[in-house]
């Protein structure tokens, strides 16, 4: 993917709330590319999908987020207004949902309203609308898309409610699908058949794909790159072979190690990190990881250094300092 | 089975939910949710139970610990079914088993601080009244699973979910019981937390020797916790076996895809 | 931006303040004519009938057909309002509050019975209820507070009901009872402090549609008795002279219009106070 064109471009994005002025993300700067897929991993309450909630504009109403520069598809996002915004995001992204049951409404049949967006951006009729419907439905992988049409969300299994949010999500050919958590609620013999329909999606129509979890396995396999978050801070970022042949940072090393797996001996330990992750001062300028941290030293006080080699960003005093 | 081998088991057990009834009062649309299941955990042992969401082993587990009544079948308490119990010997029944579940914070009370979420299970089984003795112990159980005694009187609002996860377990085993039934408890908890959690149940089991129903859809976490293994699917026990024994050498094709499934 | 922040913590709660106010108001009004009335309000003048407001130094709000002082009256006619729509709401919360409950925590027979007698009750228009109550059970004070109780009592037992159920589903709950928690502990430890801020805002819009049904019922002669003064009652006399000297009237109006009003608005303000308290905790 190396020098294609990057269509969303972040510098410096910091979320508060504004009730406490708590810092909630700082610093964050991403790129995506063009046919990408991203993986951003970290914890529940690392901010990975705020940080992906602020490129769709549906950040709640109580946190701010500032940025140096936040341009989504050659648009200005500290520039352009609300409205202009709505209609970028509406057109041009897709969102896919972690619940798959809140995202349809209970009471419609698939058919009434899967193609409202369509129609509202391309102001198109609805019969243009549910013919594209089947066509996307058939991309997801269901082969019999005019009964799922007919069909109300909880007559629908999660799998497939989930491979309908994925359609919804394609209707307007978007350039950017943004997948929150997509395979969490979903059994693990469907999350596999989830994921690969993402990759093939990409393979097919070259759309950027966002996928946020908080399992490194699970998208280790799906990923170009990946970005691990940790507190509020990307900690590291890199293509994905790169991440688990040659991490750096001692947090995505014990996140590696603490996949649950059946290559555990069942009478060693679980390699456990002590601790947990903070809530407060996050903006802070010394390392975030430093009280959790197993190999944490005198190098480890004052400043974080962050450093980048090649593709491979690092923020760790110790094992990638100084390379800025 | 024999029911002298077992702390707690339960015997041919079904439930049925009634969705749907006909004027008469009739069900008419009736789903099984668990059909016909045999399941014991012996003293001191990991059984774990593992399917699908929807394959009716959090069902199970509830029955087991008397949380739900079974449709048909009986639940047997070292040998004793329960519902022929006298009072006396239920409440023994009712502190001996306890519960861990999925989602920590909302196993609490919001308006209760740590103190009462601890205090709670002493004073409804009777096991002591409030007082310095109460105090000490609740200070003990703190420090066992890991935390500190100004967490008393916090809120759970305020606490992380592993935090939480650890306070439910002091709750669980504050009341010395000789099985706690896990169901998901470390599902809904960060990848680096989960570590912890599970590493504290397997020390404090080999301290105190409490027998465990662990209820997991992982099968890599159950394979790690558990002697032996029940796998569900559908309401039954499709197989069971050593833990060994069923990872080495699934039988049927269901765990076969389990197994590789978690194998990504 | 750190100044839009902080104007929109200290948002005034408007419904809050007026509604206190107006509380304040009356409370004081009532405490005081224990101590001080310009004018014994029973005492008739048959000379100084409807002097109008400010006529007569003495009689500020004027006096009604029989030479009554009108601010006396009212001050008077305060200590009943309050007296009723604070006790019936009282007595009818409990015994819905212990209705309620006990149908959601039973689920047997008994509490279908207990459920459907309920909605059966709030099927009756609400005064008409009252006044087959006071008939039964007897004019004057007494009478209506029992009849306003019962009045008040479904509103709380369908609140309690839906509550617990609500409730019931919490995984706090089957946690409780996996430590054998007694239906009475649980029902007191656990339903009743959740429940309290609803309950709350709940009575004190309660004693707002309770003193509407007093002023009702003693506007028709059914509630407090004559020559005992009552809001309603006063309306009920002002009527026959309403053409000829309409202030009669407008006193009494004032009075039950800024009472109900505030109860109300309390009401609100707190259910707003207490729900926002409730999301900045997290």
């Amino acid at each position: 993917m190396n020098g294609s064109e990057s269509i969303v471009e972040v510098k410096n994005l910091t979320i508060t709330d504004s009730a406490t002025d708590r810092v909630i993300a700082s610093n964050i700067s991403f790129e995506l590319k063009k046919g990408e897929i991203l993986g951003f991993v970290g914890e529940s309450g690392s901010g990975k999908t705020l940080s992906m909630k602020t490129v769709v504009n549906l950040l709640p109403s109580n946190l701010a987020a500032k940025s140096d520069k936040f341009i989504v598809l050659g648009n200005d996002y500290n520039e352009i207004s609300e409205n202009a915004k709505k209609a970028l995001i509406g057109k041009n992204i897709g969102l896919v949902p972690q619940n798959t049951v809140f995202y349809l409404h209970p009471m419609f049949k698939i058919k009434n309203q899967i193609a409202d967006g369509y129609m509202l951006y391309n102001k198109k009729k609805k019969s243009e609308g549910i013919e594209r419907a089947k066509e996307k439905l058939r991309i997801v992988g269901f082969k019999d898309p005019d009964r799922i049409l007919e069909s109300y969300p909880w007559q629908l299994s999660g799998g497939m409610r989930q491979r309908v949010n994925i359609a919804l999500a394609l209707m307007n050919d978007p350039q950017i699908i943004i997948a929150d958590e997509p395979t969490t609620a979903l059994d693990s013999t469907l999350q596999a058949q989830v994921l690969d329909l993402f990759k093939s999606i990409n393979e097919k129509t070259g759309v950027s794909i966002v996928i946020i979890s908080h399992d490194l396995g699970v998208i280790r396999k799906y990923c170009h790159r990946i970005a691990v978050m940790y507190a509020g801070q990307i900690l590291e970022s890199a293509p994905a072979d790169e991440i688990f042949e040659n991490a750096r940072h001692p947090y995505t090393k014990a996140l590696i190690r603490v996949i649950p797996s059946l290559n555990i001996k069942k009478d060693e330990r679980l390699m456990e990190i002590p601790g947990f992750v903070p809530e407060k001062n996050r903006e802070r300028k010394e390392c975030i990881f430093k009280k959790r941290c197993s190999e944490a030293d005198e190098r480890c006080n004052g400043d974080v250094k962050e450093g980048i080699e090649g593709l491979h960003y690092c923020k760790c005093s110790k094992y990638c300092g100084g390379e800025v | 089975m024999n029911k002298e081998d077992y702390v707690l088991c339960g015997e041919n057990i079904y439930k049925e939910y009634i969705l749907a009834k006909n004027l008469i009062g009739k069900p008419i649309k009736v789903f099984k949710s668990v059909k016909g299941i045999e399941l014991g955990v012996k003293c001191g042992e990991t059984l774990g139970v593992v399917g699908e969401s929807g394959s009716g082993k959090s069902t199970t587990g509830e029955i087991l610990g008397d949380l739900q009544k079974p449709t048909s079948g009986n639940v047997y308490y070292m040998g004793k079914n329960i519902s022929e119990m006298t009072d006396e010997e239920y409440r023994k029944y009712r502190g001996d088993v306890q519960f861990i579940f999925q989602d920590p914070k909302s196993s609490m009370n919001p308006k209760f601080n740590i103190y009462e979420v601890l205090k709670e299970p002493l004073i409804t089984l009777g096991i002591m009244s409030e007082g310095e003795e109460m105090d000490n112990l609740i200070k003990d159980y703190i420090q066992k699973v890991g935390l500190d005694e100004d967490i008393l009187n916090k809120y759970p609002s305020r606490l992380s979910g592993g935090q939480c996860q650890r306070i439910a377990i002091a709750r669980a085993l504050i009341v010395r019981p000789k099985v706690i039934i896990c169901d998901e408890p470390v599902s809904a908890l960060d990848v680096s937390v989960q570590a912890q959690i599970l590493n504290l149940l397997r020390d404090l089991q080999k301290e105190l020797k409490i027998a465990y129903i662990f209820i997991s859809h992982d099968i890599g976490i159950v394979n790690y916790m558990s002697d032996r293994i029940a796998v569900m699917y559908l309401g039954e026990i499709i197989e069971t076996g050593t833990a060994d024994e069923v990872f080495a050498t699934p039988k049927e094709d269901y765990t076969k895809k389990l197994i590789s499934c978690a194998l990504i | 931006m750190k100044k839009s922040m902080n104007k929109s913590r200290k948002k005034w709660n408007v419904s809050l303040a007026i509604g206190t106010v107006l509380i304040l108001a009356v409370v004081i009004v009532c405490i005081v004519s224990f101590i001080y009335m310009p004018h014994d309000p029973i005492e008739m003048n048959t000379t100084l009938n409807f002097l109008r407001p400010g006529a007569n130094e003495s009689y500020i709000l004027g006096t009604d057909n029989f030479g009554r002082d009108i601010l006396s009256r009212i001050m008077m006619g305060s200590r009943t309002v309050l007296l009723v729509g604070v006790v019936s709401t009282a007595f009818g919360a409990v015994i819905g509050i212990i209705l309620g409950g006990f149908a959601a925590m039973s689920k047997n027979i008994v509490s279908s019975i207990i459920m459907r007698f309920v909605d059966g009750m709030m099927a009756f228009p609400g005064i008409l209820l009252a006044m087959m109550l006071v008939l039964v059970v007897g004019r004057g004070e007494k009478g209506s507070i029992v009849a306003i109780a019962m009045f008040i009592v479904p509103t709380f037992a369908r609140l309690v009901y839906s509550m617990v159920l609500d409730t019931e589903s919490m995984l706090f709950v089957k946690a409780a009872k996996s430590y054998g928690i007694t239906k009475r502990r649980l029902f007191k430890k656990h339903y009743i402090p959740l429940m309290a801020t609803r309950l709350i805002t709940q009575f004190s819009s309660s004693i707002a549609h309770a003193i509407m049904v007093e002023t009702s019922l003693s506007f028709l002669g059914l509630g407090i008795q004559a020559p005992n003064a009552s809001w309603g009652l006063m309306l009920n006399e002002s009527r026959k002279y309403f053409l000829t000297y309409p202030y009669l009237a407008v006193a009494p109006g004032i009075a039950i219009v800024f009472t109900v009003l505030g109860f109300n608005l309390f009401g609100d303000g707190l259910n707003e106070l207490l729900e926002n308290g409730k999301g900045g905790k997290r």
